[in-house]
């Protein structure tokens, strides 16, 4: 697990650089803000503090002089976005699970020679080939449920960028903006291959040839991309909710 | 004649070595101050513009530059990141032994090869026991045929862990003499990396010396020439030490000028109570003396002129003038002096160790005052 935060780290600071370009540090909170969020006068309202800043660069060295507070700004507890987050997050786990499930299955099946094999023969396994099409549905069902309920997140998310963050455009969202509509394209397209049949069958079976074969792996390729995309999402997120 | 006006290729650069601080070295000065690491990436880019090893001669490879251009160099990192400053440059210390005091084989097989890739030696003189007072050195070099063999343990060396070679001062029976000692002979040990107040990235460490077998060929000058190689070397040095303070109360000022332009209270800025802008005033001051005493004992020795007193006035003015402005930013900033999200706090820890380092502040008295006795009036 500490390997996938350390990657999913890794992977944040790779695309902080590329979106933020140079960055500091609100003094305040310690939320990771860019250059590029002070306007014109030089000016940034942190968005997880609120703190009103002025920045000043000096010999490369960032100084965010702050000016001053913003209060009253409208508070975590009235927010849908963190709320949402969970939905996506959590079905799609279980939607990668599943699918990994259905490649296995169908490897047994038809890997192992039909002629004297006994698990293949056994009851369960039969039993378990009777209900690969349902298990195929329900994964289909959970990773459906994971990219509509992202559209909703990102939806919520936006109007909490209006809302709290009065639209400003940080950097921050911006990368979270990107990220979320990578998240349901590829959502998208994996949805797309699925539906279609073009990797499970009506058996809920791969198909025993190379397309399949190949279908199935950028199926699942497609899925790690959005537990990717997730992962670096809820990362960025978090700094947002509880700075660094 | 006094001229304190800069050549064209001097002001160039200035502006090189300003470009460098501000693309290498600021950006990742906090980074390396809290993680500690050794500045790897900074000590390449050092080297691919021309700006390490500066007094190698010439017909050696090297760039030949004199004592005064590489202030002008130092002064612009140090306004970066002294810590990284003192890490990319400490070789300084280390090849002017071999400069000032090597022959010509010497040279070439210890300074040559740093002409040609990104490397890096140390000076290890001092021990647990002898700092300032240097003479006192407990290593020994055994005279065995043709080879020596040495035995000791070097205390604080500054770039100890990843030198490819050390400048070593031994005693000969009570002779004190130098060594230059490939880092992969057998029976060195080096220590763990210090956790030091300051200047994080600059790598300190203990390097223990058993039964380390040294040709005759890589002594320095003769046996008992030691003392004198190891003072010699600091009046080259000494001002480059004093340049970084000074670079480094610049940055102070700096940050603090642009702080108290900004910052408001009681419905005015900062600067505009004479107890913060008096306070910017005393800085620039002290800096452009601390300047001047570095500039002048670099001209001196550079034109051959003894500054054993104006390189020991040089150090120990500059290095508190860097304690003052540093502690003195961080009151202009208030409590974000203190935090170590704003660059000013790892000012005062770094600014500390410039009256230690080649020479801890007294010593640097100690040699003002021994000039002052030989003077027939003043
Ligand atoms: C970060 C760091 C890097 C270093 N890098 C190197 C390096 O690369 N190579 C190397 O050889 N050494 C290095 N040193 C060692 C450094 O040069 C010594 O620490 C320094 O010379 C002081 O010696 P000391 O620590 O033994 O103090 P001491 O000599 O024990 O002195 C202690 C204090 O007493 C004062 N004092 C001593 N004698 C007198 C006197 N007679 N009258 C009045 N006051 C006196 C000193 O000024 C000092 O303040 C480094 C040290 C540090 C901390
Ligand atoms: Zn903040």
């Amino acid at each position: 697990m500490s390997e996938i935060s350390r990657l999913a780290d890794k992977i944040t600071t790779a695309l902080k650089k590329r979106v933020y370009g140079k960055t500091f540090y609100c003094p305040v909170c310690h939320l990771e803000l860019a250059y590029a969020d002070a306007d014109a006068d030089g000016l940034v309202v942190c968005p997880l503090c609120g703190v009103v800043i002025e920045l000043a660069d000096v010999w490369g060295h960032p100084l965010p002089v702050v000016h001053d507070v913003e209060i009253n700004r409208v508070q975590p507890k009235a927010r849908m976005h963190p709320v949402l987050t969970h939905a996506p997050v959590g079905l799609l786990p279980f939607a990668l699970l599943g699918a990994l499930f259905l490649a296995v299955v169908s490897l047994l099946a038809h890997l192992l020679p039909s002629g004297e094999n006994a698990l293949l023969h056994s009851n369960e396994f039969q039993a378990l080939l009777q209900a690969m099409p349902a298990i195929s549905q329900i994964t289909l069902l959970l990773l459906g449920l994971s990219v509509g309920f992202s559209l909703f997140t990102g939806i919520s998310g936006y109007v909490d960028w209006l809302r709290r963050y009065g639209g400003r455009p940080y950097k921050v969202i911006q990368l979270k903006i990107y990220l979320t509509i990578a998240f349901f394209v590829v959502g998208l397209a994996a949805l797309l291959l699925h539906a279609t049949g073009m990797v499970f069958g009506a058996d809920g079976l791969v198909a025993a040839s190379l397309n399949g074969t190949l279908m199935t792996l950028v199926y699942l390729g497609l899925l790690s991309v959005q537990m990717g995309v997730i992962a670096v999402l809820g990362h960025v997120g978090g700094y947002l909710v509880f700075g660094r | 004649m006094i001229d304190f006006s800069l050549s064209t290729e001097q002001q160039a650069l200035v502006e090189k070595a300003r470009d460098f601080t501000k693309t290498f070295v600021s950006p990742v000065a906090a980074k390396h101050d809290r993680s500690g690491e050794f500045p790897h990436e900074v000590a390449k880019e050092f080297f691919k513009a021309g700006l390490m090893n500066p007094h190698i001669p010439k017909e050696f490879g090297g760039h030949g530059r004199t004592v005064l251009d590489h202030l002008l160099v130092m002064e612009e990192i140090s306004v970066g990141c002294t810590g990284i400053g003192t890490a990319i440059d400490a070789n300084s210390l280390s090849q002017t032994p071999v400069i000032v005091a090597g022959n010509d084989a010497q040279k070439k097989e210890f300074l040559g090869p740093m002409t040609e890739e990104c490397m890096f030696s140390a000076y290890a003189v001092t021990e647990p026991e002898a700092g300032s007072d240097v003479a006192r050195v407990k290593t020994t070099a055994t005279k065995h045929g043709d080879d020596y063999v040495i035995n000791g343990v070097k205390w604080w060396i500054t770039g100890g862990s990843v030198a490819s070679w050390y400048f070593v001062l031994a005693k000969v029976d009570t002779k004190p003499t130098g060594f230059l000692v490939p880092a992969d002979t057998s029976g060195i040990i080096r220590g763990a990396k210090e956790h030091n107040l300051g200047q994080h990235c600059s790598n300190t460490v203990r390097v223990t010396f058993e039964d380390v077998k040294v040709p005759s060929k890589y002594r320095v000058g003769e046996e008992g020439d030691g003392f004198r190689i190891a003072m010699d070397t600091f009046a080259h040095t000494r001002p480059g030490i004093a340049i970084g303070a000074t670079g480094l109360a610049r940055a102070a000022l700096n940050l603090s000028l642009e702080y108290a332009k900004r910052r408001r209270t009681f419905d005015k800025k900062l600067i505009s109570n004479q107890g913060i802008s008096f306070k910017l005033a005393e800085m620039i001051t002290k800096i452009d003396a601390a300047r001047l005493l570095a500039h002048k004992s670099a001209w001196l020795v550079d034109n051959g002129k003894d500054n054993n007193r104006e390189a020991a006035e040089a150090k120990w003015y500059a290095s508190d003038v860097a304690m003052e402005a540093a502690v003195q930013a961080a009151q202009i900033l208030g409590g974000y002096g203190f935090t170590n999200e704003m660059p000013v706090e790892k000012l005062i820890r770094d600014a500390k160790i410039y009256q230690i380092y080649e020479g801890a502040t007294e010593i640097q008295k100690m040699v003002i005052v021994a000039k002052l006795m030989r003077l027939r009036e003043v």
